[in-house]
């Protein structure tokens, strides 16, 4: 059911199992495990049940590094959190994509990704993703377009998007009827109360821009309102730890990345492949034949013993039709015009390029790649408070030094081998990758209190609770320690429902609260 | 027509001076081929650009340039050789030149080393005397 924080008596003191902050796609998958159970839930947000100016302008902050979005535009604060403007591309980030590897500094996850597997099912259909895989082989075998191009080192990877599920439209009414969840509206956290040792969150302190103020007193806390929002928070919540809660180890914060994709070349497809329509957006046969609004987007990258034996980060390539440009360069047109020599080279050499059609097209490479998570690209502190009191945020995101010798490399590599596998020829230009006059970035924000073994090394253990504390999670991608490529929202949701099982656990084998 | 078959007609004008003697049937173009001949010479001008810009950083003659295509196809030049086989190896030498990286950047476009030389084999003969018929 839902409460309205404005008529909460002020110094009340709500007693509650677990208390969420946040109602986004993390924080509304973890409450929504607990429906049905006797675990009391109180789940948080700041917003009410639409978007509305009042309370997003708690989200304002100010850019300091990177161009990037204003911050109070790039997320959203009410019901559903930024799931609300989610454009709905899905996938798992790769099993490497957990893995350390010495060619990627800081990374490698504590947990494996077949530790994530057993939530995978429930992942999609929470996203609403219909019984399908992501496996290229599959989508070939259920589409009109069967032209799986792996071959050799080239391996295809699937998106499915998703409708996109709307936390707030699809699960709002699992909350309102759910007897044992309460979602308070319209209330912020300002701070936290610990027990003496420091160890044991004690409660979260509530406040509304209407000035009421009260707390709410549960066994475990999960901090759950995005990468950005989470590290202020635990850095702005200073009173009984004055260097920030989970910041014993100035972790809180660091590592802030986003997803950018940057144009990677142009290419021309050989002849027998030319046209391919695989490689586009579209909806497979077996989607329209089930009445399913889904989509697919396959693209290409390359095999993972290649990209470790090539020390590359993890990548992949979009396709765009030279004409459907999202951006244009004097040297991306020459390219484009270049792409009719190199069908003249097609008809030259054969086997590597098979004669091509007149109408064989150019298309633009949009290459979406890992970032290499930096210890300088932070979420800071401003000494301007916000009207509740608390310090504002400054985002200082900055690419890591590693990622343009990175992205100048990943490109070569794939052209030798897109050539190698009879594909075609690609048109690669370095030095017009850096510095990156194209970019455009996925407002994915991860990273900033970041998933480790030890807190030397981040912020959170492996289930998700800050290190050093007992009964404070945080959820979402700011516990991303890695990115992979793929799109953050399969994997916060994968381990939010991992994190409600720890949570389920641990909260029944203590007891109902007294 | 087949490009077994397209490829040989292609080489025979650069391959001719570097293989044994008689290896390659003398150049001539029937004229059910007519066609297809002009449309590969209407990408001549890029195949030119190609070799210019190869040839301006590796200083070949004709004959050094034929016998590094060549050694890139056999390691001992066959007696007798058909169409067929040179598209086979050329087929392969351009995809172990790709895997080894042995790629040469032009005007941004990476290709295989093997088909610039052929590019430049082309050009550097075809100033001697044109492998393809004029438009």
């Amino acid at each position: 059911m839902f409460i309205d924080a404005r008529t909460t008596t002020t110094h009340s003191v709500i007693e509650t199992d677990l208390c969420i902050i946040g109602s986004g796609p993390a924080g509304m998958t973890i409450a929504r495990e607990f429906i049905g159970t006797s675990v009391g839930v109180m789940l948080v947000e700041s917003g009410g049940f639409d978007y509305d100016t009042i309370t997003q302008r708690l989200y304002q902050g100010e850019n300091r590094g990177e161009a990037y979005d204003p911050l109070d535009v790039c997320r959203l604060r009410f019901l559903g959190g930024t799931s609300n403007h989610w454009g709905g591309w899905t996938r798992r980030l790769d099993p490497w994509d957990f893995e350390k590897r010495e060619h990627v500094p800081h990374s490698g996850w504590p947990i494996t990704e077949q530790e994530l597997r057993p939530y995978y099912e429930d992942t999609e259909r929470l996203l609403e993703l219909g019984k399908h895989r992501y496996d290229a082989a599959y989508w070939t075998e259920n589409t009109d377009s069967n032209r799986l191009l792996d071959r050799d080192n080239i391996i295809t990877n699937v998106f499915r998007l998703s409708p996109p599920t709307r936390f707030r439209l699809r699960y709002g009414l699992d909350i309102e009827r759910a007897e044992n969840i309460h979602a308070l509206m319209y209330g912020n956290l300002v701070d936290f109360d610990f027990q003496d040792n420091k160890e044991v969150a004690s409660r979260a302190r509530i406040a509304t821009q209407t000035g009421n103020r009260f707390s709410i007193r549960a066994r475990a806390y999960v901090l759950a309102c995005g990468g950005i929002e989470n590290a202020r928070l635990l850095l702005a919540c200073n009173k009984d730890h004055a260097m920030g809660i989970g910041n014993q180890n100035d972790n809180v914060g660091r590592y802030f990345a986003d997803h950018y994709g940057i144009w990677g070349g142009n290419l021309v497809f050989s002849g027998d492949i030319a046209g391919n329509e695989f490689y586009r957006v579209h909806q497979p046969r077996i989607l329209r034949e089930q009445g399913e609004a889904l989509q697919i987007v396959p693209s290409l990258g390359l095999r993972p013993e290649l990209l470790r034996s090539a020390g590359l980060v993890n990548f992949t390539n979009y396709f765009l039709p030279q004409a459907e440009g999202l951006a244009t360069f004097d040297d991306r047109q020459r390219a484009g015009q270049a792409a009719d020599d190199v069908r003249a080279l097609a008809r030259l050499v054969g086997g590597a390029a098979t004669p091509a059609p007149a109408d064989a097209t150019a298309y633009q490479v949009i290459t979406s790649f890992e970032p290499t998570p930096n210890p300088q690209s932070r979420v800071l502190l401003a000494q301007e408070k916000d009207e509740l009191g608390l310090r504002k945020v400054i985002l200082d995101w900055r690419l890591a030094p590693e990622d343009e010798a990175a992205t100048k490399k990943l490109n070569q590599v794939f052209a030798a081998q897109f050539g190698a596998a009879g594909l075609g020829r690609m048109y690669v230009n370095p030095a017009q990758m850096w510095p990156l006059k194209w970019k455009d970035y996925g407002r994915h924000h991860m990273g900033t209190t970041r998933m480790s073994a030890t807190p030397a090394d981040g912020v959170v253990d492996r289930d998700c609770r800050i290190h050093g504390l007992r009964n404070l999670y945080v959820a979402g991608s700011s516990v991303f320690p890695t990115y992979g490529y793929a799109q953050p929202t399969y994997t916060i949701v994968a381990l939010a429902l991992r994190l409600a099982a720890h949570l389920k656990a641990r909260l029944e084998r203590e007891g109902t609260r007294p | 027509m087949k490009r077994r078959d397209f490829l040989a007609l292609l080489l025979q004008g650069a391959l001719l001076a570097a293989l044994p003697s008689g290896a390659l049937a003398a150049a001539t173009t029937p004229s059910p081929l007519r066609k297809e001949v002009q449309a590969l010479a209407a990408g001549r001008r890029f195949y030119r650009r190609i070799a210019t810009t190869f040839l301006s950083r590796q200083k070949l003659t004709a004959e050094q340039c034929l016998e590094q295509l060549q050694q890139r196809l056999w390691a001992e030049a066959p007696a007798d050789v058909t169409a067929d086989e040179v598209a086979r190896q050329l087929q392969r030498a351009v995809k172990e030149d790709f895997l080894a990286g042995d790629v040469v950047e032009i005007q941004g476009w990476m290709l295989a080393r093997t088909e610039v030389l052929l590019c430049a084999c082309l050009q550097l003969q075809a100033s001697s005397r044109s492998p393809l018929p004029a438009r």
